[in-house]
Parts: C-alpha cells; structure tokens; sequence
C-alpha cells in the first residue's frame, strides 16, 4: 500500500502540507474603490494593490466613474485580508492619490470579503517617467509620504518587479514622490540612482529624452549613495567597476 | 564577537585613545566608499595639491599661508578601509631663540600662554594611517540601508625647532614630535521625517620636545547637510560644534561651519575643490576669534585597481 512505505508517507503529508499551504496563501477578495468627487471623473484608473507595481488588477466602473470593483487574488505570506491590513492607491490619469488602508471589511451575499477603499480628491499634478535602461535589467521604487492626518492614510513604497527595456511610470507626483532606480547586475543586487537628483526629474523639460551614458551613470550612483555622498574615491572606484558596463545607458523622459 | 573581546577592544580604544591624536584637514578628500559599490576589494592611490590661506591644524591657526601636496592611499576590503596618507606642508618656518635665562630655556618668540589657543605645528611632513570599518544602518522608507563608517586615525609629525642662543648666538636643534591619535564615528537619525547626518568625532593631540609643548582633546559634532548640485558644481556644507582643552575656556569652543564647492573635470578626472572654512574658537584669554580658512586644491586617483571577489 502507498502509506505503508515511510518514504511515501512523508511524501504525502508533505503534499498535504503544501496544499494546505497554498489554500492559505491566496485568497481572492473583492475591491470596492470610492472616489470623492472631483473636477473631472477619470475615465481609466489603475490600482496598485499592497505597494506591489506587478499587483493591478482591472477595475470595472459605476455609471458616474466614482465607484470602481474589481477582483485580487491575496497572496500575502504573512495572512490575508481582513486578519491583516491592505493597503492601496490609485493612478487616475493626470493624477494619484495617496496609499491607504482599505476600511471595515465587509461580505458579499457568498460571504466574500470586500475590501473597500475610500480616496480622497488629489488635484496635485502629476507626471509620467518613461525609463529606458540598456543593457541592464531594472527595477524602481516609488515613494510617496502620508499626508495630512488621515486614520486610514499611511506611506507608500511602492516596488515593481525585475524589467527590461522602456517601461513608463504612471501619475508619479513629482517632485513630492521618490524615485528610486535600481540597476541590476545580478538576480539580487542593484546599484541605485536617486532620480529625483537629476536635473531630468526636478527641472523636467516634457518630451525631451535625457540619456545617462556610462559616466553620468556612475555621477548618478554615487551621488545618490546616502549619507557622504560623492567622494572623489567612491567616484573613481566605481567607474573602474566592471559591472557597470561601458555601453551602460539610461534614458528618462517627463511627460 | 564574545562580550569579553568586545570589552577588550573598547578597553583598548579608550587606553589608546588617553594615550595618544585630529581634525580632518581641509584639503583631505572624502575617501568614503560605500562597501556595496564594490564586490572585490579596492586599492586607490590619489594626489592632492593645492594651497590654503589661513591654514588651521586641528583648530589651531597657523597664521599664514600653506601649500600642501598630499598622497592618500587607501585599501578597501569589505567592509573595512584602511589608509596610509602623506602629506607635505610648506610655509614659512619661523625662527626661534632661545635664553638660558635661570637654568630653564626661555624662548622667542614666546609660545602662547596656556590659557591662549596653541600655535599650530610648523609645516611640514606628516603621516596618517586609518583603519575603518563600515556598519549598515536602517535607512528611511524606500531606501536601502545606510552605510556608517567607524574610523581611527593615528597622525604623526616631526617638528624640529633650530633656536639661537641669544647670549652665544649659537644654534641648537630640538627634535621634537607631534602624535595625535583619532576616533570617529558616522551617525545617521531621522528628525520628523528629515534625514541628519553627522559624525561624532573624538582626537587628542601631543606635542613634545619642542619650544611650546602643548596637548589638546577634541569632541566634537559635525553636521553633513545634504548636498546639492548647481550646474556642474557639487555644493555641500558641514557645521562643526565641539569643545577643545587645553586653551583656559571650557565648553562648546569651536563652531566651524565649512562650505565645499567641488568639480569634477570628466575629461581628466580631476576633481577641483574650493572650500571655505569659517573658524570660531574661544579661549581664556582671547575670548571668541574668527579664523577664515580658505583652500583650493585638486585631487587625482593616480592608480586604481579592483581586485576580482573571492568566491565563497
């Protein structure tokens, strides 16, 4: 018989195991996203769930484009909603809003949680950073302070997963929102650039690419290393640093 | 690291530190490097040249004008640093004599009193070796870690002293030192949502056998304000508050802010540097004085070399 073998035994409790694992690791949730009214009703926004840029699921909208659902699959390790708290936060085209935590968790009628989010009205401006990086692969973090004393508020830091080639970060509030670019020259290393640090970001001329060549990359590595900043030895060593390639180019667009 | 060897190492810094001293001299380049920027250990060899107007050594004004040419060695492995600096200072050298006036050698001009500031050393060569490691430091939200460095310097200078005898007119060399040895430690908080870097810095300086043997202990603060970019130049500043013995005032005695223009020239790689250094020091018997130091020096890695990582 199958569980008459020890080996088999442990194989099946270990299955058991992960299959019970896995139920507990992903649950689906419903979202119910309310915005205040503004100006003008955005006709296309996007949520990022859990300060994950690879989690936004598809919202459908109400007849006004106040009331926005949609469906995501919970897959947090450390619990689910409603036993831990979800966070969220809007791009609405022209503009985003800050990070919540979703409210009192509600029920459909087939007792599925809903996690309903309630977004103030941001009229700040926003704009779009188109990022190209060859021939290193990239990731970028997007970070975005509470603000004011909402009970629901809290910080955003918002990562998106390993990219390659030109991807466009949506609605950033610049210069309020930290850019942080990640240059990848291994699976799980990266030398960062503060982007907020260039003139391309913080004096934007829109629609002009700036491309970063193998020096301004290093300029940008160094300066953006917190605390001592640019010192004429970390500048000189990192040139010299093979793994930042001699074809290395980064090139940002505003819009 | 075992409790005992931990307390063995404190209990040797601080003898060392009583024994033995520094303020990093205005033309020393930051020679920080983040361990991160590396995966190998790192050699780099660099040249500064350059000159400052109002030279002060270790908070102590020279009253005139020096050149300096400096080689800085440093050795990066991991997450510990370690230097070895030269540095050659010309200036003028001023004459002394000497009146074997009761049996006890009177000199002139004479030294300031030790209620005054000390002169600082006479120019000359100087050597530095530094051993530093790097600690990680949570950083603030959506940074990564920060790097603190942790450093100790030991500084040493021969001062000779040719004196003249006023009574015979004959010429006699003291061969006297100057030791001074050095801690200092990076800090990093964060103050309503702002980021504060400094370093906490601690030295003592002896001077013996010469004509004006004096020693001194420093703690001080330092304030790195973050720096900024206009145009091609790196603008950054630092405000240093601390208190120095050894000069008849005690408490807070030093406010020295320092503001460094720096230029990196792509096509040579030199680094061109115009810092300003405004010196207040209070002592018994002058009060507050202002000292403004003002240096103009480039530096230039003249070797550097990345050494392949060790595979584990």
């Amino acid at each position: 018989m199958f569980f008459r073998d020890p080996v088999s035994l442990a194989r099946a409790a270990t299955l058991i195991a992960i299959f019970c694992a896995v139920t507990v690791h992903a649950s689906t949730i419903k979202l119910r996203i309310v915005l205040d009214p503004c100006d003008r009703a955005p006709k296309d926004v996007r949520v990022v769930m859990n300060n994950d840029e690879n989690e936004q699921p598809p919202l459908d909208h109400d007849q006004t484009y106040r009331i926005w659902t949609g469906k995501w699959e919970d897959k947090r390790e450390g619990g689910q909603f409603p036993d831990v708290r979800l966070s969220a936060s809007v791009r609405l085209g022209g503009a985003r809003t800050d990070c919540e935590f979703a409210g009192k968790p509600e029920k459909d009628d087939h007792g599925v949680f809903i996690a309903v989010f309630k977004f103030a009205c941001d009229q700040n401006p926003t704009s779009d950073v188109t990022i190209k990086s060859e021939p290193f692969a990239f990731r970028y973090v997007r970070f975005l302070k509470k603000s004011g004393d909402k009970t629901l508020g809290c910080d955003c830091t918002e990562r998106s997963p390993s990219l390659n080639g030109t991807q466009t970060l949506l609605d950033t509030r610049l210069p309020m929102e930290v850019l942080r670019l990640g240059l990848e020259y291994s699976a799980s290393d990266a030398f960062w650039i503060q982007l907020n640090d260039l003139p391309v970001i913080h004096k934007p001329r829109k629609g002009i690419p700036v491309t970063l060549d193998h020096d301004g990359v290093v300029d940008a590595i160094v300066r953006s290393t917190p605390g001592e900043g640019f010192g004429p030895n970390a500048h000189d060593i990192v040139k010299v640093n093979p793994q930042i390639k001699p074809d290395t180019r980064v090139t940002l667009t505003v819009n | 690291m075992r409790p005992h060897i931990q307390l063995f190492a404190v209990v040797v810094l601080l003898v060392a530190a009583s024994l033995t001293a520094q303020q990093r001299p205005i033309f020393d380049p930051d020679d920080f490097v983040d361990p991160r920027q590396h995966d190998g250990a790192a050699f780099i060899s660099r040249l500064v040249l350059g000159g400052a107007s109002g030279f002060v050594d270790d908070y102590r004004p020279l009253h005139q004008n020096a050149a300096v040419l400096e080689l800085a060695n440093s050795l990066y492995v991991r997450r510990v640093q370690l230097d070895y600096k030269i540095s050659d200072r010309s200036g003028k050298n001023n004459p002394v004599s000497v009146c074997g006036c009761a049996g006890n050698p009177i000199y002139f001009p004479t030294p300031p009193s030790r209620d005054s500031i000390p002169a600082a050393p006479p120019p000359g060569l100087k050597e530095t070796a530094q051993f530093a490691w790097y600690h990680a430091a949570d950083g603030g939200p959506a940074e990564p870690p920060v790097m603190l460095r942790y450093r100790m310097s030991w500084s040493w200078q021969p001062v000779d002293t040719d004196a003249t005898s006023i009574a015979t007119g004959a010429r006699s060399r003291l061969s006297g030192r100057e030791r001074s040895f050095g801690l200092d430690g990076d800090t990093y908080f964060r103050v309503v949502g702002h980021d504060v870097w400094g370093s906490l810095l601690y030295a003592r300086t002896v001077r013996t056998g010469t004509a004006d043997n004096r020693s001194q202990n420093e703690l001080a603060y330092m304030s790195r304000f973050p720096g900024r970019a206009a145009g091609p130049f790196l603008l950054r500043a630092t405000l240093t508050v601390g208190a120095v013995s050894g000069r008849g005032a005690s408490g807070i005695n030093v406010v020295n802010p320092a503001f460094e223009a720096f230029w990196r020239s792509r096509g040579t790689d030199m680094n061109v540097h115009l810092v300003w250094s405004p010196l207040a020091v209070r002592s018994g018997t002058e009060g507050w004085q202002t000292h403004h130091q003002i240096a103009l020096f480039i530096d230039r890695a003249l070797y550097v070399k990345l050494f392949r990582p060790r595979k584990d």
